[in-house]
Formats: C-alpha cells, structure tokens, sequence
C-alpha cells in the first residue's frame, strides 16, 4: 500500500465520522437547551429594519442588562436598537455585525466589557453556540475561524442528540433570564428585571486579562469608525457600568489614554458609573432594574452634555 | 498547537500529504520540510518561545561540532561544561529563577535578615524542560564519545524540535532519533496504521479518561479538605493518578503513533504503570525516557549502584532533582524524595523489577504499589507541602464521614471509563500498546475505531482548552 492509498483509506474513515456528525446535527436538537443568543437573529432583522437616524447600542452584556432603550429613545427621539448580547462574541463579531447597516445620522454607542479592549477578537464555544441558533451570524466570524466553527455546530449537537438518549437533556433546566424570550422590542433584556436579590458571594467579579488593551483593538475600532464615516454616522465610546469592588481606576486610564491617543471619542468618568454591589444581578456587570436606570440616565446625560445628538426629552437630572 | 485541536486536524493530514508527495525524494528537503512544520506546531502557541528553541539546539549543535574537533581533554570537558550552563541556564532563568530567589529569601529571613530580592515575570515557554533535555543529551553523549556528531545542522535542528515530541516527549537520545533523520524514510503502511491506531487510543486516554476525571479532581483538591470525608479525598487522589496516567500516556500514544505516520520510530514512554508490582518496576514503566535520562545523566554518574549506602544517597538525589525537573515547587521535590524512599526497601531487598507480565495473582502487590503511588500523587498535585499534608491527614482522619457509596454513584461513568481501559489494557499489557493487536476483520476493526472515535467527540468539550499536564513542566 503506497502512502497515498493509506491517505485515502484514512480520508474515508473520517467521511463517515463526517457522515455521522452531519446526521446528528441534522437531526439532533439544538447544541444547548439555553436560547439565549438565538436573539441574534432577531437583533440583527431589527438592525435591518429600523430606518436612519438611529441610535445603536454595540458591546456585550453589560449594555444588554443595563440600558433602557425606551427611555433613551425617548430623550433623544431617534429609534434605538440594542445590538448588545455577549462579551464572548468579541468586538470583532460585534463590529462586523453593524458596520453594513449604517445609515446617515446613526449614532453608534459603544459600550465594552474591559476583555473587549484585551482579547477583541474572541475564538470560543459562544460564537459556536450563536451559529447553531442563528446560521446566518457565521458572516460575522472571520473566514479562517468558519470551518471550526462548523464543525463545533456539529460536535455540540451530537453531544446534545446523545444527552437527549440519556435523559440529561431533560433535566437540563431552562433558563429564566437566559432566554430569548426575555427581550424587549428593542433588544434589551428584561427577563431579570423584578427577581430577588443574589446572595453576593454568587455574583461573579471581574476577572482581568494581564494586558489591558490588546494590539488587535485599535485595527478593530478604526474599521467601525472608517464604515461610520463613509455612512455619515458618528461613533461614541462610552465605560460599562461596574461594581465598587470589581472597579480598577488604574485600568481605566490606560483605555482612556488608548482611546484619546487615537482620537477616539469617549463619553463621561468612568468614576461616574461605578455603583455598589448589590445594584447588580449575577455578575458585576450586569445590572439590576435600579441601577438600569441610573445608568441610562448617566448616559443620557454625558450624550446631551456633549451635544452630540439633538436631546428632545431634555436633559435628565 | 495541541494535538486534541481543529488546527491539529487540518495541520496533521496537510504535512502528511506534502512529507510524502510533495518532498519524498530529497532527505535534506524532507527534513528542512519536517523542521519547517515543527516550527510552525511550536510557534502556534507563541513564536517568541522559537527562539530559545532555535539558540538551544545551535548552541548543542555547535559545541558538538567543537567537541568533534577537539581531542585537549580540558577543552573537550569546557564545551560540555559550556553546553550544561546554557541548558540549565535556560532552565534555571526560565523555569526556577523565582523559585531559587523564594528560597533564599526564606533562607535570609531565618537568619534574621530582611532580603528584597526581585522576582521576575517571565512566561515558561512550553515544552522547556523536554527540549534542554534532549539538546543537552547530545553533547554529553558526544563527549562521551558514544555518538559521532552530526554535520548536518538541518537534520540536527529537526531532531531537536520534532514536533510529535516536541513540547512533552518521550525524550528521545541522538544515538537513537538523530540517525533516523540521516537516513531515508520509507513508508511502512503497517506502522502507519499502528501508528493511527495508537494516536487514537491516546486521544481516548485524554479526552475521555483524563479530562473526565479533571473537573472532579480539581472540585476535591481546591475544596476545603478539613469538611471533606476521608473517602471523597481518597476518590480525589484515584481519579487524579488516572488523570495524570491519561494525560501523559495519552499524550506519549499520540507522540508516537504521530512520528510513526513520518516513518520515525520512537522510544516507549509508558507500559501500563500501574499494573506494578514493586516501586522498582513502576520506574520502569513510568515516563521511561526521562527515568532512563536520569539514570544515565545522574544517577550513573554519582556513582550509581556501587555499594548500598552510595546508592541509597544517589537514588534519593536522583529522585529529588527529578521531582525538581517536574516543577519550580516543594510539593514535586517531595513527590521525588517519596519515591526515593519508596526505593529503599527495594535495595535492601534486592528486589528487581520482573520482567515477565504480571499476573492476576500478583494483585496484592499491584495494589500495593499503587497506594503508594497515590500517596506521592498527592503532593506532585497539591498547591503546597502543606496542603498535602493536611490532605492526606484529612483523609485519614475523616474517614467515618464518608458517603463512600453515593460517590462512586456519582462518579460511576468515569469509574466505567477508567475500568474499561484498565481492563483493555490488562489484555494487552504484552503489547506495546492497547490497540496493537485488532480483529482481522476490516468491518468489524473499523466499527471499533469508529466506536472508540465517537466517544472520544462526546466527551469533547469545546468550552475548556484540552490542554496537557505535563506542558507546564
């Protein structure tokens, strides 16, 4: 046997493994039980649809639990869609998933978690995960992370197909925040809104990536703000609100020295959204109705006080 | 790049098709090809760490090339001097500089002094410790006088950097990697297909036995073992023992049958460990190129076996600086010295590791060896010598608190998993490894494979890297 007939015999041992996995994704249910990114898909036809000017909240989830797109439609009299859903799907998703649905007079809110500056460009089981909800989000993973992405769609849903034989699947509880129906029209979640208070000691903190701006960052930012340009938006940095003992000044002013070193516009102190523990759900970024509010109110207020955008609602107090 | 990875999917059958299509003619072409892709396999991770890699092997190259030219045995012995400080300068900077710092440190304090010595943060480039190792072997062995050296700095830095082996081992020795690679490869298709099938029953050790076994190891050890019972703590050191035989054994599989695909035969690393009847024998079947390495490098050279008492001290320093080699922490220097100690009634006894396969008849002694084994795993898992201590303690003195029952429910797959394979092991233990020997039916033999290959994706999990243990050593 010459090395290029083993070669084949090896290829056709692994098209039937395809086959296999092909089949279980075909008919294997979804990778998880938690529908949670399948928003995506709803997020972005809602991108589509709106007409210009609109205001359009990009980040992950601390803009998804912590802003009130009603109220700040109101205040500024423009539509706004939150776009915002998962700090795993990284800057690079988020911006590839805006930056051809802008229109003249848009204004593009951003609003990161601190791993958006360290690790922009993200390679984990969350882009595979919003696939196997929402196909056509695979546009917005870049091309050589596709094939990997597919072939996890795949792996995920044998695992689940396998679960459902055992009778894990069954048990696996569905989430009463983390799911797609726990939206509003315009995006934000409003599932937690309401449920008790959280022992603490269960609120996840903030964990720190040693590097705090990453060199991928800056490449990524100035794509959004090119396409902005071109489309005759305008784009806005904005801090994610976080608790007092997640909070890091000293992280803080170095995005801001990143930020202004490349003349990227951002708004308010970071100071000015840092709010106490218990004003947040289950992680220190994620906010409860309360703090939703305040931090609505804050943005409002930092975007009127710039002028950036004509504040019909007038300026909060 | 790691072997259980998308990328390692796509990279291993690309290299396999232009090794064998696109360079088969030409050797120096083949090599520069297989050095180029071990490159590639290491710089994955980070290419800064290639040029440690690249300084490393020039500098054994070159000092072996010197030692050639050279017959003034006082400037012969300054090369392999100057080969054993860049080595272990490597190490030592790279690997211990904090550590050694600490224990100064720790020292000065005790005599009453306030050190400020600085410490540095420096990242440990993977594989450090394998690829010095087998550098450093080549100059000592051409000192020796037991190899001639190469000329041929391609085949020499391919050697070194052999990406099967590259970042875990099996160490291998230049007298018996290095000609593999000046002469021309043929391809063997039995040794291809053996090679396939221990690469997977590698990847069915790590995935489905190791990391099975690391979420429940790491939920014992970091717990509070005080309110843990004394049979939880045990069931944490037995699942961490096939953890770590998963892991590493699994990865040597995966080496091996790799290298093989190449047409390179490479040393074996493990041969069922824990079917050992005595401590002697386990040293045998456990990570057998770094045991031999020390035994040739260390042990050999302090003097070795020569009287009871020399050996005694020789096999403890051995031990010691082997527990050292795993790690820049007590807790491995304390695994080491155990075993050391396990060692000794082994010399008084003269006992001898057999060679004969071990029977079922031998099991009291096979489970004796193995409870000595998983009180050193222990400390070679603990955070400190502390800790380990209070783990064993706990596991002793806790032992009335025991839900001994309901964990073994609990954990009643991965106990499946580990029986399985110590089962298909046992039937094989006369083998090089589990899958040597298949059905001679091709239906029957692929639904096997195909079995072996579906459990393995079920297990895989895409939320946490796969990595392997022995990378950070």
């Amino acid at each position: 046997m010459t090395p290029a007939t083993f070669f084949f015999r090896a290829v056709g041992f692994a098209s039937i493994v395809l086959v296999v996995l092909l089949l279980c994704a075909w008919f294997g249910p979804h990778a998880s039980r938690v529908d949670y990114l399948e928003v995506s898909g709803a997020k972005q036809a809602l991108l589509r649809a709106t007409i210009s000017p609109k205001v359009i909240i990009v980040g992950g989830s601390n803009a998804t639990f912590g802003i009130d797109s009603e109220v700040l439609e109101n205040a500024l009299c423009m539509p706004v869609v939150n776009m915002s859903l998962h700090a795993s799907l990284g800057f690079r998703f988020m911006v590839d998933e805006v930056k051809n649905s802008l229109g003249k007079g848009d204004l593009v809110i951003v609003s990161l978690e601190h791993s958006g500056y360290s690790t922009p460009e993200k390679d984990n089981d969350i882009h595979i995960l919003t696939v196997d909800r929402v196909p056509s989000a695979i546009q917005f993973i870049p091309w050589y992370s596709r094939p990997r992405v597919l072939m996890g769609v795949m792996l995920m849903r044998m695992q689940a197909l396998y679960k459902v034989f055992t009778g894990a699947w069954k048990n696996a509880s569905e989430d009463k925040v983390y799911r797609a129906s726990g939206f509003n029209e315009r995006g934000d979640i409003v599932s937690h809104i309401g449920l008790p208070h959280r022992d603490p000691a269960r609120i996840e903190k903030v964990v720190y990536a040693t590097k705090t701006v990453s060199d991928d960052f800056y490449p990524i930012a100035q794509d959004l703000i090119d396409h902005a340009k071109n489309s005759g938006a305008d784009v806005v940095w904005t801090w994610p609100v976080i608790a007092t003992s997640s909070f890091r000044q000293g992280r803080n002013d170095t995005i801001a020295q990143v930020l202004a070193t490349h003349d990227i516009e951002l708004l308010g102190n970071s100071v000015d959204l840092v709010l106490p523990d218990t004003a947040f759900y289950d992680t220190h970024y994620h906010l409860r109705a309360v703090g939703r509010q305040i931090r609505t109110r804050q943005l409002i207020k930092d975007l009127c006080g710039k002028g950036m955008v004509k504040c019909c609602g007038g300026q909060p107090k | 790049m790691l072997f259980p990875s998308f990328a390692f999917l796509l990279f291993l059958p690309l290299v396999y098709w232009l090794y064998w299509y696109v360079f088969p003619s030409r050797l120096r072409v083949q090599n520069a090809f297989m050095l180029l892709a071990s490159f590639v396999f290491y710089g994955w991770w980070d290419w800064r760490f290639l040029s440690l890699l690249i300084f490393s092997s020039f500098a054994d190259f070159f000092i072996g090339w010197a030692l050639a030219n050279t017959t003034t045995a006082s400037k012969r012995k300054a090369y392999v001097w100057l080969s054993l400080v860049i080595n272990l300068g490597l190490l030592a900077t790279f690997k211990y500089f904090n550590f050694f710092v600490d224990g100064l440190s720790d020292i000065l304090l005790t005599f009453g002094m306030q050190p400020d010595f600085p410490t540095v943060g420096i990242l440990l480039p993977i594989g450090i410790s394998f690829y010095t190792f087998q550098s450093l072997s080549y100059s000592i062995d051409v000192y020796r006088g037991q190899i001639k050296p190469t000329h041929n700095g391609v085949a020499f830095l391919a050697f070194v950097s052999f990406f099967p082996q590259l970042v875990a081992g099996p160490i291998e020795r230049a007298a018996s990697l290095l000609p593999q690679f000046l002469a021309p490869r043929t391809f063997d298709v039995e040794q291809a297909k053996d090679g396939l099938r221990q690469m997977l029953w590698g990847f069915f050790k790590k995935i489905v036995v190791a990391d099975g076994c690391a979420s429940i190891v790491n939920g014992i050890f970091e717990g509070d073992v005080q309110q843990t019972p004394g049979v939880t703590l045990f069931f944490g050191a037995f699942f961490f023992a096939f953890q770590i035989y998963g892991d590493f054994s699994g990865y040597s599989d995966i080496a091996i049958g790799c290298a093989r695909l190449f047409g390179f035969k490479l040393s074996r690393n493990f041969a069922y460990p824990y079917f050992s009847r005595n401590i002697t024998e386990f040293w045998r079947r456990w990570h057998i190129s770094l045991s031999t390495w020390f035994r040739d490098y260390v042990y050999v050279p302090l003097g070795g076996w020569r009287t009871k008492t020399g050996r005694f001290r020789n096999i403890m320093i051995t031990f010691g600086v082997s527990g050292l080699w795993h790690g820049a922490n007590w807790t491995f220097v304390t695994w080491g010295i155990l075993h050391g100690l396990y060692y000794i009634p082994d010399i008084f006894r003269n006992a001898k590791a057999s060679r004969n396969e071990p029977t079922l008849k031998d099991w009291p002694q096979m489970v004796t060896t193995f409870l000595l084994v998983l009180v050193a795993w222990v400390f070679f898992r603990s955070s400190s010598v502390h800790t380990a201590v209070a783990y064993l303690y706990y596991s002793v003195a806790n032992i009335t608190m025991s839900p001994g029952a309901v964990l073994v429910w609990t954990f009643r797959s991965e106990m499946a998993w580990i029986l399985l394979m110590l089962v298909v092991e046992w039937f094989a233990r006369k083998q090089e490894h589990a899958l040597q020997v298949m059905p001679a039916a091709m239906a029957l033999r692929w639904a096997i494979y195909l079995l072996i290959t579906i459990e393995i994706m079920l297990h895989t999990d895409l939320q946490t890297s796969h990595e392997f243990i022995y990378f950070q050593f």
